[in-house]
């Protein structure tokens, strides 16, 4: 992939349109493809991981261009390895970062070799390999994929604690959550390149067991083929959608998902 | 203010709806005078403050209208009605209401075949190959040149291409990936349409660029996840295995780019970011033993990583012999702040002016340095500014035949052509343009992580 960046995109863009802005450059310490990032409203900070030096770079919201992180976790006191995803709590000033089979937990303003506030982590956990974060502060609560299951905890959960309860057999990975209304967005593809077999499915933090999907949103069979991120527009009741086979970015207005 | 409206503040801000939450609890937060905190399974205090709260909402304004609007409504505590099928059924059929994408070409490699009179590149935006005349000069009224030939589709095995290399006896185009499909293709000349390739070579995840030695039939690939340079016979395919491997601290390689090589001195040149890590080589950890592959001189992979190593240096060129194997510490490195390198993606050689060229995608320039520079060299040409029309240049060629310098800018849907001593702000002889020239396009290349910027109403995409 030639260029990594953070392009910013106005939210009516539409087209092969200019990004309004872009980060990227030596001083930005991108790496290859970034997997994953977070935007904090509260601090107007984007978070970034940094896959190749095992760090979390935070930049000011309003960066532009081979800007340098205001703040970088990194060393050997975080315990980061092959840093890939990353969540942000903006209500109580915490950063979440899943790592194989724990989620470490930095303080907000931590910067430079500092060891994670909280670490959950263990067998009662259930947490299966790789998997995303993504925080609820309304309902105080942490959601983590992994397996196909959302695996639901206390916010606060750390150590061998086990979750609240798990959605199971949803096939989600990357997903985000509306803390208003508690719904959590998901991705479901079918692992091939091509076929129209993903989709982004939508589940209630109360859910537990196996539920199906309340909705889906692009598929499946319809459009989406291969997602790779999810956000929301909860002001528009928006749900926009990475692509990465149709090397795209899609933005769905569903009403009935934000009721 | 209450610290209760504070929270709902916040929530505001994050949802830009209305939201009543749980207040969280007491904060016991402080650095241990180490940089280190010392609070593990103690719950924190939200951060309320009004400087951050006015950072949110922007205005006294905003945050008076945002405070005023809470409770109005409170957060779900119940699982909503599941919706019906009918509603079901629409939502999963709706389509989208905007869709950023661009469908034109970009060139995010290139290699030029001067005997055959073509340019081929490879294009990340719709995952082809694109071979030009290489006579073709778009005119600046023109919106785009047409390619000759594309290949593109399914049947082909190409996706983030980022490799490519013309073999001047035959004419085969050969190309690797970058992400997710970890295969080398080789097309005869003429290929196009959706069609497979003559045949494909299984390669290390995340391949960048790759050198030929047509004196050994040697292949050479940078390897970016594993800061490695993989070695494999030029006829090899399928499962065959790499012939050698250059890795290790001692290699100083760090997310290696570029990769060019001297067939006069037989040295090789790859060009790195800076950033890298600490890993196991030791054959008795699990995740360094058999390679993950079972295939000899295959790069040792991040699962071997060490947690916490990461580090990031700045960008450099090492330079190794090209027969040189394992941990084998570079013959020179160019690096430091005379260098001028900003993510050298490309580097490109002249044997016979022993010149290399180094494509700089953020820095904007093409910079200049002698073949057996060393330490923190300045270059000895820079090419850069708005008359030479480089923006981003993510690859670098040089035609030995017909002395001229070719650069792949990734910002502006270009090809850009230069006599062998361009300097400073120098007008290209020609041009091949694919888009607008006034118009760089969204630049997404396997869009990965999204996010929503709530008080610019933006949305981040990321690469």
């Amino acid at each position: 992939m030639g260029h990594p960046q953070i392009a910013a995109f106005a939210r009516l863009a539409d087209g092969s349109t200019d990004a309004t802005r872009s980060i990227a450059g030596q001083n930005t310490n991108f790496t290859r493809t970034i997997h994953d990032m977070a935007y904090d409203p509260v601090r107007d900070e984007i978070l970034v991981p940094g896959w190749y030096n095992f760090s979390i770079l935070t930049f000011r919201g309003d960066a532009d261009g081979d800007a340098a992180p205001v703040r970088q976790i990194m060393g050997p006191r975080t315990q980061l390895v092959n840093s890939q995803r990353v969540a942000i709590d903006p209500v109580n000033g915490e950063i979440y970062v899943p790592q194989v089979r724990r989620v470490l937990v930095f303080d907000r303003d931590a910067d430079g070799d500092v060891a994670p506030i909280r670490i959950l982590e263990g067998p009662d956990t259930g947490l299966r390999g790789e998997g995303r974060v993504t925080i609820d502060p309304v309902h105080d609560l942490m959601i983590v994929s992994g397996g196909g299951d959302l695996r639901i905890f206390d916010r606060r959960a750390s150590g061998n604690t086990p979750p609240l309860r798990v959605i199971t057999d949803t096939g989600a990975s990357r997903m985000t959550v509306n803390p208003e209304s508690g719904m959590i967005f998901g991705n479901v593809g079918g692992g091939g390149r091509f076929g129209l077999d993903d989709y982004v499915g939508v589940w209630s933090v109360f859910d537990d067991g196996p539920v199906e999907p309340r909705l889906t949103i692009g598929g499946p069979n319809f459009l989406l083929k291969d997602v790779r991120g999810i956000t929301l527009d909860v002001r528009n009741q928006n749900v926009i959608v990475s692509d990465k086979t149709h090397n795209a970015i899609f933005t769905f207005n569903v009403p009935e998902a934000f009721q | 203010m209450k610290a209760r409206q504070w929270v709902l503040v916040i929530t505001l801000i994050l949802c830009l709806s209305v939201t009543v939450g749980a207040l969280p609890q007491h904060e016991q937060l402080g650095p241990d005078g180490n940089g280190q905190t010392n609070l593990i399974g103690e719950e924190r205090t939200p951060e309320v403050g009004p400087e951050t709260l006015m950072a949110g909402a922007r205005t006294p304004e905003n945050l008076m209208a945002l405070v005023q609007g809470a409770g109005q409504a409170a957060a779900a505590t119940d699982p909503p009605p599941r919706p019906s099928e009918a509603v079901k059924a629409a939502v999963a059929t709706r389509p989208p209401i905007r869709t950023i994408h661009d469908s034109r070409h970009v060139f995010a490699a290139i290699d030029i075949d001067p005997i055959r009179n073509e340019l081929v590149a490879g294009d990340e935006n719709n995952f082809s190959i694109v071979v030009y005349d290489r006579n073709t000069n778009t005119p600046p009224t023109a919106a785009f040149s047409e390619p000759r030939r594309v290949i593109q589709g399914e049947d082909t095995f190409l996706e983030y291409v980022c490799g490519i290399y013309v073999d001047p006896g035959s004419g085969d185009i050969y190309a690797i990936n970058n992400d997710t499909l970890n295969w080398m293709t080789v097309w005869g000349r003429d290929a196009q349409g959706n069609v497979a390739p003559k045949r494909k070579l299984a390669t290390p995840h995340t391949t960048v660029r790759m050198a030929i030695d047509e004196a050994t039939q040697e292949i050479f690939m940078t390897v970016q996840d594993d800061h490695a340079v993989s070695v494999f016979r030029k006829a090899a395919q399928d499962e065959e295995p790499p012939v050698r491997l250059i890795q290790g601290p001692a290699t100083r390689m760090a997310d290696p780019h570029g990769i060019a090589l001297d067939p006069n001195t037989g040295l090789l040149y790859v060009s790195n970011w800076g950033t890298a890590a600490d890993r196991y080589y030791d054959e008795d950890t699990p995740a360094v033993f058999n390679r993950g592959t079972g295939k000899p001189n295959w790069p040792v992979s991040r699962l071997a990583n060490i947690p916490g190593s990461g580090r990031t240096e700045p960008p450099s060129i090492t330079v190794y012999r090209k027969d040189g194997a394992g941990n084998v510490a570079p013959i020179r490195v160019i690096q430091g702040p005379n260098t001028l390198l900003n993510w050298p993606t490309d580097i490109a050689v002249h044997p016979d002016r022993g010149e290399i060229f180094v494509a700089n995608d953020t820095g904007h320039t093409v910079t200049v340095y002698s073949a057996d520079a060393n330490g923190d060299a300045a270059p000895i040409r820079v090419l850069q500014g708005p008359n030479s029309l480089i923006k981003n240049p993510v690859g670098v060629k040089v035609d030995l035949i017909n002395d001229e310098l070719w650069v792949a800018n990734l910002g502006s849907h270009s090809a850009t052509v230069y006599d062998i001593t361009a300097d400073g702000d120098a007008t290209p002889k020609r041009v091949i343009r694919s888009g607008p020239a006034d118009s760089r396009g969204p630049m997404l290349a396997n869009v990965h992580t999204i996010a929503y910027d709530t008080l610019r109403e933006e949305i981040l995409g990321s690469n």
